[in-house]
């Protein structure tokens, strides 16, 4: 039996919940400390937990009226009017690419590479990809580590290069 | 009340540098409303940290300036495009894309413009003078109220920003208990460290901001492709222009009643404009003489819309800075920024910052009629700007996002907790929950901690039994029994019917 995304969804949530308050009965020392975390922290597992129950009730009772049916209207009513998971995952993958890109070549190469790369990658031709790509990191640059005077983060190969 | 204040404050206009900033937040505002899938908030998001250095009056005015014009640009699409540029321009494109399709473009949009820019100026106005009347209330107000102001605050933007009320409640549940990481002050102990010196000064507020909405609608947009409406109007000239402007002052009764919706839903705290907007359209449609014209391009159907956006910020911002509730959730990156900028949000702000209040009520209406001057006169040229492709637009923004987090406190882990909070907000968004309840939770996370122990050293467990704290839980029970009460009054109906 395949989950609808409403269950899925609070049954994550309750357990990042239930860890949060245990953490905090156990391993946050005062009471005073851990007064608010356990209140509040509790308050939303329980609404979770009411989120839930209505989630499980709903679909049992839709499985129950017209399971084809349903099954074509929740798909639909999931989907909405979202993008496609795919295409929206793969755009997510970018960013997290991007700050890898800074984590080992600094703000200005993972700058310029991201740029280049994530606006070809959208269908952008290569010429305007290209002065796209330098214009935003001339903008970064300029403005960081001459305007402001704020050096950028290196990255890790430069800096085990020694710049 | 200070009168002097309304005047002096005035003074503060006289500052170039200031003049600098507000040209240069009408040109980011009207840009970010203009084009479609982005909005000011997305602006001001970007700019929070560059801003967090600057004087408070600078800061906060610039941020004001983009909230207030960011309608006037979103009008323009809406008519040209029939795509909003901002929710708030949702009523606007019913009845002027008809417009532009008859080749009325340009009598729409200088109507949106005089309405718009009209709007601000006299609510502006009329926020400053009704400030005496909210003082003295201000004044009985305690540390055990504010407990109730901040759960008010939370509960408003959860249940009434739309959406699933469990989910939204939840989203600012979340927001408090990610406050709560990092040192506790009364006690000194380390909460959810889990041994990270960067944790132990919790969670900074750009980072999460930036990550919570701008990643989310970068994604969002890169997904679905860039290119808007091909259809577009096109405003044939000036002349055309100042036709709909004269439309607004032959429909002054219509603009007073529409300002005052949008003035009275922009005060109720959570509400913001696209209500206000519909509420004013569907009065004009019930009160007009050809209501069988509306949503064919009737004119009367863009005066009432755009009278109403427009006439909510004012009020959104009196609520955000006397109560510090949010009327809205582009005030909650107000309330976001006045926080980081060492201002205490809530009575503070219209006793000892008065003068501040005061010229940001100011900044609203001056830049308004600005930028609405703006609008009309270069109305043809603006209309291009919502053409600017997704596939460029972007991967600057996410630059900008991931470069603007690392200025703040030049910690590469502030550039982490972006791409974290993206993730959580690309959920959220996804699953319907709240992410403006979620922020204003955040925020109000650690001021909601300090009156709370502050009021039970004071007053002992029984410190809400004030005539404000429990006027303000009966509000808190009203707002949670409404839906479930209305809904089950529904089904009831429904069961007797059948």
């Amino acid at each position: 039996m395949k989950l609808k995304t409403n269950t899925v969804v609070y049954s994550v949530l309750e357990a990042i919940l239930l860890f949060y308050v245990l953490w905090a009965v156990f391993d946050v020392p005062a009471l005073e400390s851990k007064l608010l975390p356990i209140a509040i922290g509790g308050a939303t597992l329980a609404l979770s937990t009411i989120g839930l129950a209505r989630a499980i009730r709903g679909e049992f009772k839709q499985r129950k009226e017209a399971p084809a049916k349903i099954a074509t209207q929740e798909k639909r009513k999931d989907e909405g009017e979202q993008e496609p998971w795919r295409g929206s995952l793969i755009n997510f993958g970018w960013v997290v690419g991007f700050l890898l890109g800074i984590y080992l070549l600094g703000y200005v190469i993972a700058i310029f590479v991201f740029a280049l790369a994530y606006m070809k990658r959208l269908g952008t031709r290569w010429r305007t990809a290209a002065i796209g790509a330098v214009l935003v990191t001339a903008l970064i640059y300029v403005g960081f580590e001459l305007g402001l005077q704020l050096p950028l983060y290196r990255g890790l190969f430069l800096e085990m290069l020694g710049y | 009340m200070d009168y002097g204040a309304l005047i002096r404050s005035l003074a503060n206009f006289s500052s170039p540098e200031l003049w600098l900033y507000i040209v240069f937040g009408i040109a980011i505002g009207l840009f970010f409303g203009i084009v479609p899938g982005i909005s000011g908030m997305t602006a001001i998001t970007l700019l929070l940290p560059f801003i967090f250095n600057m004087q408070p009056m600078t800061a906060l005015t610039l941020i004001m300036v983009i909230l207030a014009t960011q309608y006037l640009g979103g009008g323009i699409t809406a008519i040209l495009l029939n795509v909003p540029g901002t929710s708030g321009n949702a009523a606007t494109l019913l009845d002027g894309y008809p417009m532009s399709q008859r080749g009325e473009a340009g009598r729409a949009v200088g109507a949106a413009e005089a309405a718009g820019g009209l709007a601000h100026i006299v609510t502006a106005v009329v926020a400053l003078l009704i400030i005496p009347l909210i003082v003295p209330m201000l004044r009985a107000i305690v540390s055990a109220d504010m407990v109730f102001i901040v759960l008010t605050g939370i509960i408003l933007i959860g249940s009434l920003s739309g959406g699933s009320l469990i989910k939204g409640l939840i989203s600012g549940g979340l927001g408090l208990m990610i406050a709560f990481i990092g040192f506790q002050p009364t006690t000194g102990y380390a909460r959810y460290t889990f041994g990270s010196l960067y944790l132990y000064d919790g969670l900074a507020l750009i980072p999460v901001l930036l990550g919570l909405f701008s990643i989310p609608e970068m994604v969002a947009l890169a997904t679905r492709g860039g290119t808007i409406s091909q259809k577009a109007g096109t405003i044939k000239g000036l002349a055309d222009v100042w036709r709909g402007v004269m439309d607004v002052f032959r429909h002054w009764w219509l603009v007073v009643r529409s300002e005052l919706i949008g003035f009275i839903v922009g005060i109720v705290p959570a509400a913001g404009p696209t209500p206000a907007t519909f509420i004013a359209y569907a009065h004009a449609k019930q009160t007009s003489k050809q209501p069988l014209n509306f949503g064919k391009g009737n004119i009367e159907g863009v005066i009432a819309a755009e009278s109403a956006n427009n006439s909510s910020e004012a009020g959104d911002l009196l609520t955000t800075l006397a109560l510090g509730i949010p009327g809205s959730p582009a005030m909650a990156l107000v309330l976001a920024a006045i926080t980081m900028l060492g201002l205490a949000p809530g009575p503070e702000m219209l006793t000892r910052h008065l003068d501040l209040s005061v010229t940001l009520m100011w900044t609203i209406g001056i830049s308004a009629v600005i930028g609405a001057i703006f609008c009309i006169l270069m109305a043809p040229t603006l209309a291009k700007v919502a053409f600017i492709p997704g596939r460029i637009l972007v991967p600057i923004v996410l630059v900008l996002a991931l470069s603007g987090a690392y200025a703040y406190h030049h910690d590469f882990n502030d550039t982490i907790v972006v791409v974290v909070f993206g993730a959580v907000g690309f959920f959220m968004r996804r699953f319907g929950f709240n992410r403006p309840a979620f922020l204003l939770g955040f925020v109000l996370g650690p001021i909601f901690e300090k009156f709370l122990f502050i009021a039970h050293k004071v007053s002992g467990p029984f410190f809400f039994n004030r005539p404000i704290s429990w006027g303000l839980i009966v509000l808190i029970a009203f707002t949670l029994a409404y839906g479930p009460i209305k809904n089950a009054i529904k089904r009831r109906r429904q069961a007797v019917q059948a």
